[in-house]
């Protein structure tokens, strides 16, 4: 009896499993063509939409899209490299690229691109360039995310009496204006900053005022941070904004504000202007009675421009088993259909330089302003490609800063801190 | 003893004590009430947050219970609509997946768990102390370093993107920490009753399935509750395993509500909320049988 | 070996046989893997390189991040772990009064510990912590007369941080309250009777009776906590965005390998872990050796 009770149970279970196994069964697809990608939904809408039309073109190709979220994108990806089923066409940003390309993990592009003769000026030559190193190109872009626009809040400006900011402002005007539209309430506390950003490198500060990080963007060999007196003078003035002219609040302040981010403090108004990229865009559309626009981020020192951008594309890994599939479906989805429908969103602005030139993107929603990205793209600088960036900037750099932001060092003392740290982790290539 | 008893003066003693006990009671409720209060806030916040619209969200001065209520954000959020379904792939799908996997594992891990800690509580065999140590070792390994070695081998093994790497560890022992709580419960219960069974005749196997296992019905309770939980809101597994998006559980679909760009709070919260009411539900109906079971039998 | 032996040790080892399965191939392997790892140099997108104990030389002789992250996670575990053990008793005996509506408080109690520490528990504690209009401030500086600015600066400042974390901490005390709940209820009542008869007040049952009975619960709470928190991740990942900031003040042992991995330095990373398994044992077999207080009523079959 207690036999026939344990068999049956042993035999639900078998079943069980195996239903599982029916319902939860992989694809034992060695014959399709993977694709990963991070994104929002709209973003991955795109995407569906562009990998189903592919499919039609070519209904021999079967396509597996693997949807991401951005945080975990690498880790999954190497965890899936490492077990030898790594995707075949990957989506990347600018700054881990140099992490996969410094790696060996990416497959050189010329030889499709000649192959097809493929037309590559239709791109920005500066954000096609990031992806090419040594002539060779490794990534084809698909958007480009210039950091340097400045949204701002017009009634703020109408209160204030202030008029709107231009494209051609200088430093010392930004904290003229920033100082007017602030807002404090009787017992001194502020309640709309003038300024806020909440970027762990101040790169646009920095890059402004003619700093840098390292003594050459594709080989660097020397950090130079902690010695270039320009980047002293990049982070000194952000600290200033915190501490000396007091219109822009303090960094650590962000950390425990509760996931409210920059964007939210713009919308709620508890700041005139904040700093980011345009893929804030979408969502402030569908704010209603808002009025907003956005401005350049203003001129350094000596007229000088210079600010860090985002941006991403796609590209193959080398170790893929199909790549001139790879190949098909990339120069599909970075070209004009879907620089297209990416302009239709305003999210990003399509690195295809024609998409963007378009009444698609230059349309007439908001912000009104957009077309300074266009010019925007002429400026932008990119971080030093070496193995250890991004240790470098959250651990050493990173860190150090914290404290001054906090108001507990001085830049000055940070960057003296900072040398010989830095130069005992320079900068690796290999 | 008795004499004590006897001496015990009566009445009086007794209607100081019953008020004495009263008057704590009040204050235990009084305690908890509070304590309930913390606990319970969170939550609240979590639900006021998820009627809002997205700018009410952070608003200044904060709101704490919007007008209108925005109910529609659950369906919304359940169906990941209006924001560009992918495929066609809603929370259901992520339930059913859950349900599946969590479900499983439950069966699995209480089942094993059980079978193994028997024999560590009441089998004596050479190298079972050093067996049952390693054992706890593998508590202590972070996961974070099996991780790629364990897809590496589940890889191997063909399982990518399926369902498998999720279920079949629960069916092999269901863990060291399940483990080590069974042996608890059986070594509990005195051996002499496994003695009568097996002066009975008694197989080991008889043992452990009609003496052992239902004196621990509670313990047993108790394993399966905290296995499912660990399942249903388990995110780094699912994410490292399953590739296709028909595949993904619950605490992967609130990734939805994330991106590179900004995080839909209303909707996440409405989404968080939504999955973890079963999981509450699971609790209030089923704690009956384990806290009383766990009781019982005791963790002696 | 007596045939009776052998018969039980086969009979044992069927009884184990998932166990085996699982440990030999599903946990040793990756767990030799992982130690293999650790003497070798891997950023998975290329061959693995041996480099012999150079990861465990940086390790401690020149990285101070290492020192920083065993620090903070020692800090966490030697005040998150005895505080939430009382907290946990102290609110299992709340529970196990003969209260109306007990059952509903011991869900709302459990409840937090359902909830995942993911990233909308994290928006609402930041919340909590925030040093101009955070509750928790607020509170602080109605009970003591502080100004709101005088309030420590918790998650912004370098020296609040972690115990902003560690009070974070107890909100999950229901999930140590359920199995103090079983123990507390598993002592029989003849025991306080009996010393009750002998005199004994409220307090003194507690250590007679309570505390005694309570031990092996105690003894498995206290393994299992050093050996969760010593391991903790989730939380500090949630709200520090991954960075353990300020200033590295809440970089935890596993947040700082997990960092490793995502630097492509997995040997560093194994060897890292490996560090933290060897502490982790230590401290395990140190009360093992020093649990003469336990109180077992059952018995192991010997």
């Amino acid at each position: 009896m207690k036999n026939l009770r344990l068999l049956v149970v042993s035999v639900a279970c078998l079943l069980l499993i195996s239903s599982a196994a029916l319902i939860g069964c992989g694809s034992k697809s060695s014959g399709k063509l993977k694709i990963s990608s991070w994104g929002d939904l709209q973003e991955n809408q795109i995407l569906v939409d562009l990998i189903n039309d592919f499919q039609k073109l070519h209904p021999d190709i079967q396509i597996e899209l693997q949807r991401i979220p951005f945080n975990e994108y690498v880790t999954k990806l190497l965890t899936q490299i490492a077990g030898n089923v790594g995707p075949d066409v990957i989506f990347t940003e600018v700054e881990n690229f140099s992490d996969l390309y410094l790696r060996n993990a990416l497959e050189p592009l010329d030889p499709f691109i000649q192959n097809d003769k493929l037309d590559m000026s239709v791109y920005y030559p500066q954000v096609l360039d990031r992806f090419t190193v040594d002539k060779q190109i490794y990534v084809i872009p698909r958007d480009t995310a210039p950091i340097c626009v400045i949204y701002y809040n017009k009634k703020a400006f109408d209160e204030a009496g202030v008029a709107y900011p231009t494209d051609d402002w200088t430093y010392e005007q930004f904290v003229s204006v920033a100082k007017k539209v602030m807002k404090t309430d009787k017992s001194g506390k502020v309640t709309r900053w003038g300024f806020v950003d909440d970027w762990v490198m101040p790169q646009p500060w920095i890059y402004d005022f003619g700093g840098s990080y390292a003594n050459d963007v594709k080989h660097p060999t020397q950090w130079t941070f902690a010695t270039d007196p320009n980047t002293l003078a990049g982070v000194q003035f952000r600290a200033d904004l915190i501490f000396k002219y007091k219109i822009m609040m303090p960094p650590s302040q962000m950390a425990e504000m509760g996931g409210m981010g920059t964007s939210d403090m713009f919308v709620n108004g508890s700041t005139a202007m904040f700093l980011s990229g345009l893929w804030k865009t979408p969502s402030f559309r569908q704010i209603k009675n808002f009025q907003w626009d956005v401005v350049m981020f203003p001129k350094g020192p000596n007229g000088n421009r210079a600010f860090g951008t985002g941006g991403s594309g796609y590209g193959i890994l080398k170790n893929s088993t199909h790549k001139k599939e790879a190949w098909e479906l990339v120069k599909y989805i970075s070209g004009e259909e879907g620089a297209k429908k990416l302009a239709a969103t305003g999210l990003a602005q399509p690195a295809l330089m024609a998409a963007a030139n378009s009444a698609l993107f230059l349309d007439n929603q908001d912000p009104h302003n957009k077309k300074m990205l266009l010019d925007g793209v002429k400026y932008v600088k990119y971080s030093p490609m070496c193995k250890n960036w991004s240790e470098t900037v959250n651990s050493i750099i990173g860190p150090e800063l914290d404290r001054v932001w906090n108001g507990s060092e001085t830049p000055a003392d940070a960057m003296q801190k900072l040398k010989p740290q830095l130069d005992k982790n320079p900068p690796e290539l290999n | 003893m008795t004499e004590k008893i006897l001496a015990a003066p009566a009445g009086q003693h007794w209607a100081s004590k019953k008020r004495n006990e009263k008057i704590s009671n009040t204050l235990v409720f009084v305690v908890l009430l509070i304590g309930s209060v913390t606990m319970l806030g969170p939550i609240l916040w979590m639900l006021s947050t998820s009627l809002k619209t997205a700018t009410e969200v952070f608003a200044i001065p904060p709101i704490w219970i919007p007008s209108p209520l925005h109910f529609e954000n659950y369906p919304t959020a359940w169906n990941i609509s209006g924001m560009y379904a992918t495929e066609g792939i809603t929370f259901t799908t992520y339930l059913i997946n859950t349900l599946i996997i969590a479900g499983l594992s439950c069966i699995g891990t209480t089942l094993s768990s059980s079978v193994v800690a028997f024999a560590f509580a009441r089998l004596r065999f050479p190298g079972r102390g050093p067996l049952f140590l390693l054992c706890l070792a593998t508590l202590m390994v972070p996961a974070q370093v099996t991780m790629v070695p364990s897809f590496i081998l589940f890889n191997a093994l063909g399982w990518r993107d399926t369902f498998y790497p999720l279920i079949v560890p629960a069916f092999l022992g269901g863990g060291a920490y399940n483990i080590f709580l069974m042996r608890q419960f059986f070594m509990s219960i005195p051996y002499e009753m496994d003695e009568a069974a097996k002066i009975d005749g008694c197989t080991n196997f008889g043992v452990y399935y009609r003496i052992l296992l239902p004196l621990c019905k509670p313990a047993l309770t108790t394993v399966a509750v905290f296995s499912f939980v660990y399942n249903w809101n388990d995110f780094m597994n699912p994410l490292i395993y399953l590739d296709s998006n028909s595949k993904k559980t619950l605490a992967l679909g609130l990734t939805n509500f994330i991106s590179l760009y900004g995080q839909d709070y209303h909707l996440l919260m409405a989404a968080s909320l939504l999955i973890s009411i079963p999981i509450a539900i699971m609790f209030l109906v089923g704690q009956r049988y384990f806290i009383q079971g766990i009781a019982t039998t005791g963790l002696k | 070996m007596t045939s009776a032996e052998r018969k039980e040790a086969i009979s044992a080892f069927v009884f184990l046989a998932p166990f085996l399965v699982w440990m030999v191939f599903l946990m040793g392997g990756p767990i030799l893997a992982a130690f293999f790892l650790s003497f070798c140099k891997w950023d998975i997108l290329n061959p693995i390189q041996f480099v012999g104990f150079d990861n465990y030389k940086t390790m401690f002789f020149d990285d101070p991040r290492f020192w920083r992250s065993m620090f903070n996670t020692a800090y966490f575990t030697l005040l998150s772990v005895p505080i939430g053990m009382v907290l946990s008793i102290i609110v299992a005996i709340l529970m196990n009064q003969k209260v109306k509506g007990i059952e509903a408080f011991r869900t709302i109690f459990y409840l937090p510990s359902v909830m995942a520490a993911g990233v909308a528990m994290a928006v609402l504690w930041k919340w909590i912590f925030n040093a101009d209009s955070g509750l928790l401030n607020y509170l602080l500086s109605t009970l003591t007369g502080l100004p709101m600015s005088e309030c420590p600066k918790w998650l912004a400042s370098e020296a609040w941080s972690k115990p902003a974390l560690i009070i974070m901490s107890f909100w999950n005390v229901g999930s140590g309250m359920i199995i103090y709940l079983a123990g507390l209820q598993g002592i029989p009542t003849t025991l306080y009777e009996a010393a009750e008869i002998d005199g004994a007040n409220k307090w003194q049952q507690f250590w007679t009776v309570t505390l005694p009975g309570l031990s092996p619960v105690i003894f498995f709470q206290l393994i299992i906590s050093i050996v969760s928190s010593f391991q903790i991740f989730n939380q500090v990942y949630v709200m520090t965005d991954g960075r353990g900031g300020p200033a590295d003040s809440t970089l935890v042992m596993v947040l700082y390998i997990y960092q490793k991995f995502k630097y492509f330095q997995m040997g560093y990373a194994s060897a890292l872990a490996w560090i933290l398994f060897m502490v982790i044992m230590l401290a395990t077999w140190v009360q093992f050796k020093y649990s003469k207080w336990v109180y077992y009523e059952g018995e192991l079959r010997k």
